[in-house]
């Protein structure tokens, strides 16, 4: 029993390290984001810890942190799950264990760890915010304890929600926000039980890239942190920011969005390329490049918000550079982007810190 | 003695099995049947991955999923992949590992079925007739007692058809029950087997003794 659990554990780890093999093209440039997140640029990210702690806000001021300390649980959830293996291949492992039992108890335990990370993050802001004496702080503690079961016990781990996450985006700062949350979870839930049967997956092929894309937990993961970073980008846009800092905000930001959507755009890729034969058998050459081409249609909504938010031109470059590095066929563009990238810091960043 | 009582078992609206009674002595027992009329499923719940509705299966006394069952099953079926993104080596130790045999047991096999140039590749880029012989070797290194087969011959060269039949054998003469689940005819392979088993639509269950 002990060899099968130890194998079963290395199995999780090993498919953790794939889930977020896409990123791994682009590690230096996350080192780099990193180092300067140390050195405090991403100051919403220190604030969610310190607000979040903070028993002197209300529900109101809170709730931009209970927003994004949502959302990065719903990111979490089920983006490293033992249930994205093929079936064949959850039968092939079921079969070495010493007894059904033995079976069980590893896939239990699995789902349990693929959830610690989130519930490292959240129940030490539970217990803070249920022993810091104010009554809302309490009442928080409680809800979010209460969407966090929710998750765990009547979510598989590849079907959390959708429209809850929009919800979170959408939801006014109400003192019982967590009502709302989990009765749409608990809807969907239905609803995606009732499309599992229905064969939407069929027919045309914009309804069978909707079928992916909807089913596979890390464009879910990806989108949110695309979201997230857009949101980031905005709040360091309305701070009052000398000349220089803001032209290397605005770089930092251009890249590291480019960057996710190349990210985006390679998993439909590797997607397609995994059934490369298939397709090459049952499009035509149009239909391909079509297929090829679908996986931008993400990036239109995102476009929208960034030619809202931010200046136009900005807006373009970012555009033009996640669409360059998404068809670019070799690396070779990324690493001049990257050096780019390291110039456009070496220019800009005595300036700032001046 | 392999006895399975009172079989239900169904895949959503779609009833595969009721009522569905079975006992077979060890040998080499052909099951054959029409594409869906459940040959595959029958294989992987006696194997305990799939569980039945209802009903009872036992092996030398010992219930399907309890420990000393599991020890004496195994099972080689294209719904039951080797992790694809392994290397063949990677796999086959890992089974070694699991089910406590030695790792040369299985080498033996491998190099049989002409797989040891293949050691360092990656599952996932074998040729079907090598996933094939990946999987019959997993499943014949074990020396199991129950022996599930499903389309062992598919797909495969002359010269491993030859070994897989000789093998099949082989578990024959030492007391092994070997259900080896096929569309295809016994008549056409080297084997010599005990008992023809026919399933029809609905899980009914025609048995012609060799």
């Amino acid at each position: 029993m002990g060899t099968y659990l130890l194998l079963r554990y290395k199995l999780f780890k090993q498919q953790a390290s794939d889930a977020f093999a896409p990123l791994k093209q682009f590690s230096f440039m996350l080192l780099l984001v990193a180092g300067h997140a140390l050195l405090g640029l991403w100051a919403p990210l220190v604030l969610l810890g310190f607000q979040l702690f903070n028993p002197e806000l209300s529900t109101t001021e809170r709730w931009p942190y209970l927003q994004m300390l949502l959302v990065i649980m719903f990111c979490w959830q089920g983006s490293v799950a033992w249930q994205q293996k093929p079936v064949a291949e959850q039968y092939f492992v079921e079969s070495l264990a010493p007894s059904a039992k033995v079976a069980w108890l590893s896939n239990k335990l699995m789902a349990l760890l693929n959830q610690l990370p989130f519930w490292f993050f959240t129940l030490p802001v539970f217990i803070y915010l249920l022993l810091s004496s104010k009554s809302m702080a309490w009442l928080d503690a409680i809800q979010l304890l209460l969407v966090l079961l929710v998750l765990c016990w009547f979510f598989k781990t590849r079907q959390t929600s959708w429209l809850a996450l929009l919800v979170v985006f959408v939801l006014p700062a109400a003192s019982f926000w967590s009502v709302a949350l989990v009765v749409v979870m608990l809807i969907e839930r239905e609803v995606l039980a009732y499309l599992s049967r229905a064969s939407y997956a069929a027919g045309r092929l914009i309804r069978y890239w909707l079928f992916w894309f909807f089913g596979e937990q890390k464009n879910k993961a990806m989108l949110l942190l695309i979201i997230f970073v857009l949101a980031l980008w905005h709040y360091w846009l309305v701070q009052q920011l000398k000349a220089e800092a803001l032209l290397f905000i605005n770089s930092v930001f251009i890249w590291i969005l480019a960057l996710l959507c190349y990210a985006q755009q390679k998993l439909w890729q590797q997607h397609l390329a995994s059934q490369h034969y298939f397709w090459q058998s049952c499009c035509t050459s149009r239909q391909r490049l079509s297929l090829k081409l679908m996986n931008v249609l993400p990036l239109l909504p995102g476009s929208l918000v960034a030619l809202l938010l931010f200046d136009s031109f900005t807006a373009f470059l970012t555009l033009l550079l996640a669409a360059l590095l998404s068809f670019w066929s070799t690396l070779r563009l990324l690493s001049v982007a990257i050096c780019c990238f390291i110039v456009v810091l070496l220019l800009n960043g005595q300036g700032i810190w001046a | 003695m392999l006895s399975i009582q009172n079989l239900w078992f169904a895949f959503g609206q779609q009833q595969l099995f009721s009522n569905l009674e079975l006992q077979l002595a060890p040998g080499l027992h052909w099951l054959s049947g029409a594409n869906g009329s459940g040959k595959s499923s029958l294989l992987r719940i006696i194997a305990g991955l799939d569980k039945a509705q209802q009903g009872s299966i036992k092996f030398h006394q010992h219930q399907v999923g309890a420990a000393p069952y599991q020890q004496l099953v195994a099972i080689s079926a294209d719904a039951v992949a080797p992790l694809q993104d392994n290397t063949v080596l990677g796999v086959l130790q890992l089974v070694a590992r699991c089910r406590g045999i030695a790792l040369d047991h299985f080498m033996l096999h491998a190099r049989a079925f002409a797989l040891d140039p293949l050691m360092q590749q990656k599952v996932a880029l074998l040729s079907l007739g090598q996933q094939k012989k990946l999987s019959l070797t997993l499943a014949l290194a074990t020396q199991a007692q129950l022996l599930m087969l499903d389309e062992p011959f598919n797909a495969l060269d002359p010269e491993a058809l030859s070994y897989c039949c000789a093998a099949l054998m082989q578990a024959q003469q030492r007391g092994a029950l070997v259900l080896i689940a096929s569309h295809l005819s016994p008549q056409k392979f080297a084997v010599q087997i005990n008992q023809h088993l026919e399933l029809k639509a609905g899980g009914h269950l025609s048995i012609t003794a060799l």
